[in-house]
C-alpha cells in the first residue's frame, strides 16, 4: 500500500535569521482527494475529446502519476550548508 | 505450500542440495508471502534492496566550508522514469530527436519499469569516493 507523505519540514538559517517550518501535509490529503473527485468528470470529458490527438491518454494518466511522485517524496532530504546559512528540507 | 516442503525434502534425500541449503530453502517456504517477497527484493548477495541515493559533498573546512547532503529515495527516480510512458508517442519523439540532437544516445520508449529496478538493485554495490584535498564527494545508496 502506497502512502502519500505525511509531514514536510523546511529550515532555512543565515547570519542573523532562522526560519522553520513543518507542514501537515496530512491534513491536505482529503482536501486535494475531495478536489481531485470533484475535477474528475471534466478530465475524463477532456481526454476523451483529446483521445484521438494522443494527449487523451497522458491527461487521464497524469493524475496518478502526480499521485505517484508525491507518494515517493517520502523519506527526501535534502541538506545543503553554506558558511553561515543553510537550508533544510525533508519529507515524511 | 506443503508440496514446496515436500520438494526441498526430496532434493535433499536425493542428495541434489545440501542440509544447509534445504534449511534456507525451508525458512522460506515457512516465511508468510510478504516476508518471502522482502527476501526477494533483497537479492543473491543476501543485502536489503537500495532505498535511497546519497550524494554527500563537503566542502573543506573553516566557517566558509560547504556540506551538501542529499537522500533521494529510489521511488522518486522510478516514478520519474515512468513519466516516459505517459507522454504521448509524438512527444517521445520530440523528446528522442532532441537527446540525439545533444548526443545522448537514449530513446524514452525503451526504457522499462523492469529494467530500472535490474539497475537499481545493481546500484547496491555503488560507492564514488571522491577525495580533493578537503574537498570530498561520495555517492552511495543504501
Amino acid at each position: 500500500m502506497i502512502w502519500p507523505p505525511s509531514l514536510l519540514v523546511f529550515r532555512v538559517r543565515n547570519e542573523t535569521k532562522g526560519f522553520q517550518l513543518r507542514l501537515p501535509l496530512f491534513l491536505i490529503w482529503q482536501p486535494l482527494a475531495l478536489v481531485a473527485l470533484a475535477f474528475s468528470p471534466l478530465v475524463f470529458l477532456l481526454a476523451l475529446l483529446l483521445w484521438p490527438t494522443g494527449w487523451g491518454r497522458t491527461l487521464l494518466l497524469t493524475g496518478p502519476w502526480f499521485f505517484r511522485m508525491f507518494c515517493a517524496l517520502q523519506g527526501l532530504a535534502v541538506d545543503v550548508e553554506g558558511g553561515t546559512s543553510r537550508i533544510f528540507i525533508m519529507v515524511r | 505450500m506443503m508440496e514446496n516442503r515436500r520438494q526441498v525434502l526430496d532434493m535433499l534425500a536425493q542428495s541434489k542440495i545440501t542440509a544447509d541449503e534445504a534449511e534456507r530453502l525451508l525458512s522460506l517456504v515457512d516465511q508468510p508471502p510478504e516476508a518471502a517477497a522482502g527476501s526477494r527484493e533483497a537479492g543473491e548477495s543476501g543485502k536489503p534492496a537500495p532505498k535511497y541515493l546519497r550524494v554527500v559533498i563537503n566542502d573543506g573546512g573553516g566557517s566558509h566550508s560547504e556540506h551538501v547532503n542529499i537522500r533521494v529515495p529510489m521511488g522518486l527516480i522510478r516514478a520519474g522514469v515512468k513519466l516516459a510512458s505517459v507522454l504521448p508517442s509524438n512527444a517521445t519523439e520530440k523528446i528522442n530527436e532532441r537527446l540525439k540532437e545533444n548526443r545522448i544516445p537514449l530513446e524514452l520508449e525503451k526504457i522499462k519499469a523492469g529494467d530500472l529496478d535490474e539497475l537499481v538493485n545493481s546500484l547496491s554495490e555503488l560507492e564514488v569516493d571522491i577525495h580533493d584535498g578537503d574537498e570530498k564527494i561520495r555517492i552511495y545508496v543504501e
